[in-house]
């Protein structure tokens, strides 16, 4: 690649202010076009994520007259709290989940679907319509589901006689309950991104790699991988900042337990602002977690647009 | 060797609608190392014919053997053959080395360093191996061209399949890669089918040409031989340009009579012609119409509507009985819109179709002035 | 500027601002469904009409919050109701009521942004808090006697020697009962008074677990459930003076003994997650557990069953003086906030009326509670409740023996402490560690 991604993203840039300007080297119309958006995101962004961090430096609660200054105290509070450590691995392992497993398998569904087999449509639908259903709802019908007394999950495995298991009621399984959940109901956003990405690679692509000799499996290696990796590094960042967004179902599911097994950062950042009132301190829960996805937009953002492009 | 030889080829697709017979029966035997052009408009099943080759389309009917070994059902990696696609599908992930060297890491077990030995001596021959590092992203449309042209000569295949290769290129890039295809196919001397919509393209590259329409095939030959004496009235109305003229005409008492004139036939054609009657359709190349100054024996006068002056010729459209039709003359020649031309049909340059069928009854008599440089084909007739 | 130095700028920007707005997105979605995590919006137009913009009817609006809880909802607006019909100066009231996960803060936040109600219903765990931040007012100001409420509902709504509370009700919790499942086990159904020994309780829970189909002797919700046996056994959460947690003493490591092997090993004993669907008084109604940790409040949804249902008090253990067994003591107060633009004289005269006998001797037969004024224990209202409802008879005399919360503003941290803690237990954890943990965690905040 001799031409470097920097240089082509400047020519993009470049060609931004000329919209509909009289004199192409204004600068005035593209913060004219650009400010809305600024003072939106200030709005409704920026200064409420100042406001968080400057709350996270003092010990704040609601209703106090007066809230100290504590520096950094809260964040040294962080690194020896056992429940944010377990909020912090809780949610890394949900993350890391959905990378290794929800992402392939939604690739895995993508290709079966672009095959255009008969019912096509109907299993797209059908592996679709989770994503559109509320997590609300879906975590209450997967509590039910994963019940170790009536539960239809543990039914059906004693069919095959494997013994059911305390789903959510387990250190052992909580999270992983709450995974397989959370799988089953983003898979299909993925597939879906996927499906667009792969019906994207036009077929002659195949065509030449055939007549070139590749069987069905050096297709997929060599053509269309490859041709997926813009698709498959949005999926794999989107679906990253969504996992640390793990809170619902753990609302919903187990409310962060057995013995904390399945809290999240987000649980965690609630319960301690809202329902202990420790402002400061969930502040910093906060501004740690949007560090950690900020840097990831940003990975997402420096790596995009480069590399593939046809 | 690159013997490709085609046994009734029929080729049916099945949709929600019903079938769509793509190719019928189509057979053709191809000598080894010969350019052979697939040409018809869009939808004749000249591409499908071409897929059905490269394996890419199964067949539902028929047998193609290469080498007189039966590929018919072989999958595409078995058959050893190279295409060149239309908008080049080359890979947009690998550069232009890699993409010429894929195919002969899918194909073959040759060690890497042969390979990339062999994609650099293509690349030295093509001109393009300054190229080889760069992407497709980053070449111009004639320099994918090379590429994709590249890529398929690498594996030195038996037989080259080309769909459309030059359509994605402007006039002047094309005539030049016209060319330069031409040059390289002598030069390999590797049987190659490739398929057009243009006639030119069709009449200046091919050994022979392939006339399709419908899934039909219309007629096999040497360019001249089409251009000359066209199997039927398809093919003379699709090959050259302008196209030919024609009019619709009756055939009696040794007669054509047309509404707005009559062409009487010379003794030797009425016998050639026998006992037919009835309705014929008279043919005539632009430029076989003469100008006539004195009226006399098959002339027609008819009023200029367009002229198109195209510098070494001049097409002058001129209407007789509501219908359009073309003449070409000397560039030098001025004629005015709206004056009255007449003109002669020479009766050696008419052809006659049947009304109906459209088969051809009488070709215009050029055998005698067709140089006979070229190889001598035996497949004329177009049917075996 | 140079156009250099200005386009890297801009595409910075872009990267900036596509950057936060993903993570804002991450950070700030609500993700849909259980909506109302954001401040007080929507308590705003329901407090706006305590500022006085009541009008021509001479009186003001009055507001009043409180958590979504059906059960009590009618008796709430049927209140509502009399209250502004017996005031002139208020022309209507009404509720606002929000789901319990987001009251708190709620009510929080509407006393910080000027927008309290005038009245807003609390919590036992919760009144020490809004005393502590000098935001409730002192029922004392509003006329009323601390010493005309029962014991426990007095200290539940007073911190550091300030009553910021009426209680509306308070409530004591026993074991419920099925007594076809106890005559089908072959045990006799003790009285409704009759207070078992642990031993006791606990050869029912085998002779019930091996004579029933579902192997189940008792259900109980895992965090508040394990608090119980401690106070029955004489324990608590913290020391008197309020210096050490001691929810890991003699009297709770026995409990959890006593608990620990019925739940994990003989799992003759459902402990339900704080999560869970499923609570105790379900697994009771469906006939999956023949006794379960019972609260007073449940009794109108127990009338409404089909099962043979009756209360016992708690199960006494062995480490308690008096054999007399305790249980938390809770219920629903009300607060009147002195700050956040409430109308303190609407707040003042709502307390008054909640504390008023008339209203605290129906409290029962409305929404199954006992009252929290002493005096309307002898009304004629209260004793025919009495009459037609016997089984309230081990009601009425376990309210006597429950404990108050701590009085510390953040009992509710301790509570997610030790219940947090409890989920350990029933996962088999170490006793003594667990309990230190949960020691340590409640000491941290005192």
């Amino acid at each position: 690649m001799a031409q470097p991604p920097e240089t082509r993203r400047e020519q993009i840039t470049d060609a931004l202010p000329s919209f509909g300007i009289a004199d192409p080297d204004s600068n005035i119309a593209w913060y004219m076009l650009i400010f809305p958006k600024i003072a939106l995101m200030a709005a409704v962004l920026i200064l409420p994520f100042l406001g968080s961090v400057y709350i996270s430096l003092h010990e704040w609660a609601p209703l106090a007259t007066s809230h100290p200054f504590v520096g950094l105290e809260n964040y040294a509070r962080l690194l020896s709290d056992s429940v944010f450590h377990s909020a912090l691995i809780n949610t890394a392992t949900y993350s890391l989940a959905l990378i290794l497993i929800d992402v392939p398998i939604a690739l895995g569904l993508a290709i079966l679907l672009d095959m255009n087999l008969r019912g096509t449509r109907i299993y797209s639908a059908s592996i679709f319509l989770p994503v559109v259903t509320s997590w609300v709802v879906v975590s209450l019908i997967w509590t039910w589901l994963y019940n170790p007394d009536y539960g239809m999950i543990n039914a059906f495995l004693n069919v095959f006689g494997i013994a059911g298991l305390d789903w959510l009621n387990s250190r052992d399984t909580s999270l992983a309950a709450i995974i397989i959940m959370s799988i089953w109901k983003h898979v299909g956003f993925n597939m879906v991104i996927f499906l667009a990405g792969l019906k994207g690679i036009p077929d002659s692509y195949y065509e030449a790699a055939t007549v070139d000799g590749a069987g069905r499996w050096e297709r997929f290696r060599y053509v269309t991988l490859p041709l997926l990796k813009p698709t498959s590094f949005f999926v794999i960042v989107v679906t990253l900042i969504f996992s640390f967004r793990l809170f619902t179902q753990v609302f919903v599911m187990t409310g962060g337990g057995p013995v904390n097994s399945s809290i999240s950062i987000v649980y965690y950042f609630w319960q301690q602002g809202f329902q202990e009132f420790n402002m400061g301190y969930a502040s910093a829960i906060a501004v740690v977690l949007f560090v950690i996805v900020f840097a990831f937009s940003i990975i997402q953002q420096r790596s995009w647009g480069g590399d593939v492009d046809y | 060797m690159g013997e490709l030889r085609i046994q009734n080829l029929t080729k049916v697709f099945n949709d929600d609608t019903g079938q769509i017979v793509a190719v019928d029966d189509f057979s053709l035997n191809t000598e080894d190392g010969e350019f052979v052009v697939f040409v018809g408009p869009s939808g004749c099943g000249k591409s499908t014919t071409l897929r059905c080759i490269a394996g890419l389309e199964t067949v539902t009917e028929g047998r193609i053997f290469l080498d007189n070994e039966d590929i018919t059902t072989q999958p595409p990696t078995g058959r050893d053959i190279a295409m060149v696609f239309q908008n080049y599908a080359l890979y947009p992930h690998m550069t232009a080395g890699e993409n010429m060297a894929f195919g002969l890491k899918m194909s073959t077990n040759m060690p890497r360093a042969e390979i990339e030995q062999q994609v650099n001596e293509t690349a030295t021959m093509m001109g393009i191996e300054e190229l080889l590092d760069k992407r497709p992203g980053e070449l111009s449309g004639g320099q994918q061209q090379r590429v994709a042209l590249g890529r398929a000569i690498v594996r030195e295949p038996e037989v080259f399949l080309m769909d459309e290769p030059l359509s994605n290129l402007d006039a002047k890039l094309r005539t030049q890669m016209r060319t330069e295809l031409q040059n390289l196919q002598h030069e390999l001397d590797i049987t190659t089918i490739y398929v057009t919509h243009d006639q030119t393209e069709a009449m200046t590259m091919g050994d022979r040409i392939v006339i399709l329409d419908g899934g039909e095939l219309q007629q096999v030959g040497t360019p001249l031989k089409c251009y000359h004496e066209p199997a039927n009235q398809f093919v003379a109305g699709f090959i050259g340009s302008p196209s030919m003229n024609f009019f619709s005409m009756s055939y009696e008492n040794s007669v054509l009579q047309h509404d707005a004139f009559r062409y009487e036939l010379s003794q030797s054609v009425r016998q050639n012609l026998g006992t037919l009657t009835g309705d014929v359709v008279l043919g005539i190349r632009p430029e076989a119409i003469e100008r006539a100054d004195n009226g006399g024996e098959r002339t027609v006068v008819a009023p200029v509507s367009v002229v198109e002056p195209m510098g070494d010729v001049t097409h002058v459209y001129f209407d007789v009985d509501d219908e359009t039709y073309t003449m070409s003359q000397e560039g030098d020649l001025v004629t005015e819109v709206g004056s009255q031309m007449e003109l002669r049909f020479p009766e050696e340059k008419i052809h006659l179709f049947d009304a109906t069928t459209g088969d051809a009854i009488k070709t215009g008599s050029v055998s005698t002035r067709v140089e006979t440089t070229q190889p001598t084909d035996g497949s004329d007739t177009g049917r075996p | 500027m140079t156009s250099e130095r200005d386009r890297l700028t801009r595409r910075q920007w872009i990267t900036l601002m596509s950057a936060a707005g993903i993570s804002g997105l991450a950070g700030c979605g609500s993700d849909g469904g259980d909506g109302g995590e954001d401040g007080g919006s929507d308590g705003e137009d329901g407090s706006g009409g305590s500022d006085g913009d009541g009008g021509d009817s001479g009186g003001e609006s009055a507001t009043f919050w409180a958590w979504n809880d059906p059960g009590l909802t009618p008796t709430r607006e049927e209140q509502a109701e009399e209250f502004a019909s017996m005031h002139d100066q208020v022309s209507e009231a009404g509720w606002e009521n929000f789901p319990f996960e987001n009251y708190l803060s709620q009510v929080t936040n509407s006393v910080s942004a000027n927008t309290a109600p005038d009245s807003a219903a609390l919590s036992v765990l919760w009144t020490p808090r809004f005393i502590d931040q000098g935001v409730a007012m002192d029922v004392e100001d509003a006329g009323l006697n601390p010493d005309d409420f029962v014991a426990a509902g007095r200290q539940n709504s007073s911190y550091d020697g300030t009553m910021g509370a009426v209680p509306w009700y308070v409530d004591c919790r026993m074991l419920g009962i099925n007594r076809a499942d106890f005559e089908e086990a072959g045990i006799e159904v003790p009285d409704r008074t009759y207070r078992p020994t642990w031993d006791e309780f606990a050869g029912w829970i085998d002779t019930l677990s091996s004579e029933l189909d579902h192997g189940n002797g008792f259900s109980l919700p895992a965090g508040e459930g394990f608090d119980a046996f401690v106070l029955s056994n004489g324990g608590g959460y913290i020391n008197d003076d309020a210096t050490e947690g001691i929810i890991n003493n003699d009297a709770a490591v026995g409990a959890a003994e006593f608990l620990q092997p019925k739940v994990v090993d003989e799992e003759t004993v459902i402990a339900r997650p704080t999560g869970a669907t499923d609570t105790g008084i379900d697994d009771f109604l469906t006939g999956n557990a023949p006794m379960y940790y019972a609260g007073s409040w449940q009794v109108p949804r127990l009338q409404d069953s089909d099962v043979d249902w009756q209360f016992i008090p708690f199960p006494s253990g062995p480490n308690i003086a008096d054999d007399i067994s305790h249980t938390w003591s809770a219920g629903v107060f009300y607060m009147a906030p002195t700050a956040g633009d409430a109308n303190e004289e609407i707040g003042q005269l709502w307390l008054e009326y909640v504390a008023s006998e008339e209203v605290q001797a129906r409290v029962t037969d409305e929404v199954g509670g006992f009252p929290g004024l002493k005096s309307a224990y002898e009304t004629d209202t209260f004793q025919q409740t009495l009459e037609d409802e016997p089984r309230l008879e081990t009601v009425e005399q376990e309210i006597e023996n429950t404990k108050p919360f701590p009085s510390h503003p953040e009992v509710a941290s301790m509570w997610n402490s030790v219940h947090t803690q409890a989920e350990a237990l029933w996962q088999g954890d170490d006793i003594q560690t667990v309990l230190d943990q949960a020691a340590q965690e409640i000491e941290d905040v005192l």
